[in-house]
């Protein structure tokens, strides 16, 4: 009989090839079945994308606050769409899953500002004509009173320097053109929200007592924010979904960073040297001080059925837009002050009196033009300004300012 | 030095020989079967095909090369095209396919993009 002790061994060795090979089989079948998700997830995502353009070319295909499924292609892979506001921007959050896999996208939806128009400059025709004088230079297309500009004389002051490069000038109508209503009722309504009638809110002094930064991302719920009392954010980080609502005066110092936070109180104080990515809104007044920076995408509003008050102090910059719209009235009071040195990269929309002696990278708007100097106040004035709409870039996106403008993400958020 | 006080058994030829061959067909037999399962599933030209896929979609973005095309990338051939969306002039389909040397397809990703 034939002995068998080699073949123990061998048989131990078939085992061991036996059990290697199949885990190299393993490796290799769960490696394929990666890829092939991941040929999956990059299809979600495409489609996702594909359902937000679509919704951006037809923004009335996706009404606020509505889920809707969009299916952009005949492959079984629907999307839930959700557009939300967020101040005066959109976010359209999209949603796929295929089996167990799903992926979320969220994107920050604005209005392309670069069009055909062109336009640098805009004083509604109240029976004033538009007077220029010192160094001017304005690039773009200009609707004014009468289609035309005068030279003026302020104080011993005449047309120094003057670069003007209309494009087109055109007479201008007796108002502006129409904001986005719906975009400003939403963020008016935040504003004069008391903050108890607020469904999930944290007390801000005490939240923030707490901690020094909070992030929070656009994937989880918004974290609210709000206060009865005057506060001051000092040495804070907030980052993310975050608002913040106050019935008193709102301060931001230097110390304090936020970005894509929101704030609503009737006063904002920006102070000196702060930067940052925000979008405030206030009912009184905002003052933006000396050499702040305030990135894209922010937004200063002053959204009031009363006179308010917005300035942005020299060396500050705010790439973004700068809006002042008070309801009720086709001519307000309320004064848009941009100080010499100071900068706008946006549009400058204010259906009351802007005093501008700035540089504006994009477009005014205004209702009516306000100058102050030491010899008196004139009225439709403009001294020593820049207004260049071909400095903005071609691929800028401002907030819903208009209606019927073309949307395009400006950003997505993780 | 030990001293070693019982016999070893030795394994006949005949044992070892028998040993050998089974261990050599198991070999074998585990070979072809990763051969033939890497072969079957083709994941090294997957993912290559799906690199180039990805590139080349965001070369078409970034530089809005809006425009049907085909084109090379190491051993894959990318078949780009655009077809309008019903409906719309800013709206278009942007397809773009991955194939192999065979002209076997390996990757399709379409997308609905913003061309103006």
């Amino acid at each position: 009989m034939l002995k068998a002790g080699s073949l123990l061994y061998a048989i131990f060795v078939t085992l061991i090839v036996a059990l290697l090979t199949m885990s190299i089989l393993w490796g290799h079948y769960y490696g394929t079945i990666q890829i092939q998700n991941s040929i999956k997830r990059t299809q979600l995502e495409n489609n996702i994308h594909s359902a937000i353009n679509k919704a951006l070319v037809f923004p009335d295909s996706l009404p606020y606050n509505q889920e809707l499924v969009s299916i952009p292609f005949n492959d079984n892979l629907p999307v839930t769409l959700k557009r939300t506001h967020w101040g005066m921007y959109d976010i359209i959050t999209g949603r796929a899953a295929f089996k167990k896999d799903s992926v979320k996208q969220i994107a920050f939806v604005g209005q392309m500002a670069f069009d055909a128009d062109s336009l640098a400059l805009y004083v509604s025709d109240k029976g004033k004509e538009v007077y220029i004088s010192g160094n001017i230079l304005i690039k773009g297309r200009c609707d004014v009173p009468t289609g035309n500009f005068k030279y003026a004389y302020i104080g011993s002051r005449k047309l120094a320097n003057k670069q003007i490069f209309p494009s087109k000038m055109n007479k201008s109508k007796a108002d502006l053109p129409k904001i986005n209503e719906a975009q400003i009722t939403y963020n008016q309504n935040l504003l004069f929200t008391k903050p108890e009638s607020l469904p999930k809110h944290i007390e801000l002094v005490d939240y923030l007592e707490k901690r020094d930064s909070v992030v929070v991302s656009f994937q989880e719920p918004t974290l609210v924010l709000s206060t009865q009392e005057a506060y001051a954010l000092r040495n804070k980080t907030l980052i993310g979904n975050i608002i913040i609502i106050s019935t008193k005066l709102i301060s931001i110092e230097p110390s304090t960073k936020l970005d894509r936070v929101l704030i609503y109180a009737p006063e904002i104080r920006v102070e000196k040297n702060v930067k940052g990515n925000m979008q405030l809104f206030a009912s009184d007044s905002i003052l933006v001080g000396e050499n702040c920076l305030l990135n894209f995408p922010s937004c200063i509003s002053l959204l009031s059925p009363n006179v308010s008050y917005l300035k942005i102090s020299k060396g500050s910059k705010i790439v973004g837009n700068v809006i002042q719209f008070q309801s009720g009235t086709t001519l307000s009071k309320s004064l848009v002050q941009i100080d010499a040195d100071a900068e706008v990269q946006g549009f400058v929309y204010s259906n009351g009196y802007v005093q501008q002696q700035g540089k504006i990278a994009g477009s005014l708007y205004a209702n009516q033009l306000y100058l102050k100097t030491n010899a008196g106040y004139y009225e439709n004035h403009l001294v020593d300004t820049e207004i260049d709409f071909n400095k903005l870039p071609r691929a800028f996106v401002s907030c819903n300012l208009f209606n019927n403008k073309k949307q395009r993400v400006l950003s997505w958020q993780y | 030095m030990a001293v070693l006080n019982r016999k070893i058994q030795a394994s006949t030829l005949v044992e070892v020989i028998v040993a050998l061959l089974i261990i050599l067909t198991c070999f074998g037999m585990a070979m072809m079967a990763i051969d033939s399962n890497y072969k079957s599933s083709n994941t090294h030209a997957l993912i290559q095909a799906q690199q180039c896929v990805l590139m080349e979609r965001d070369k078409t973005m970034k530089e809005k090369r809006f425009i049907d095309e085909e084109i090379s990338c190491g051993k894959i051939r990318i078949v780009k095209t655009l077809t309008a969306f019903p409906n719309s002039t800013e709206l278009k389909v942007l397809e773009i396919q991955a194939f192999d040397a065979n002209k076997k397809l390996l990757v399709s990703q379409r997308e609905l993009i913003i061309t103006e």
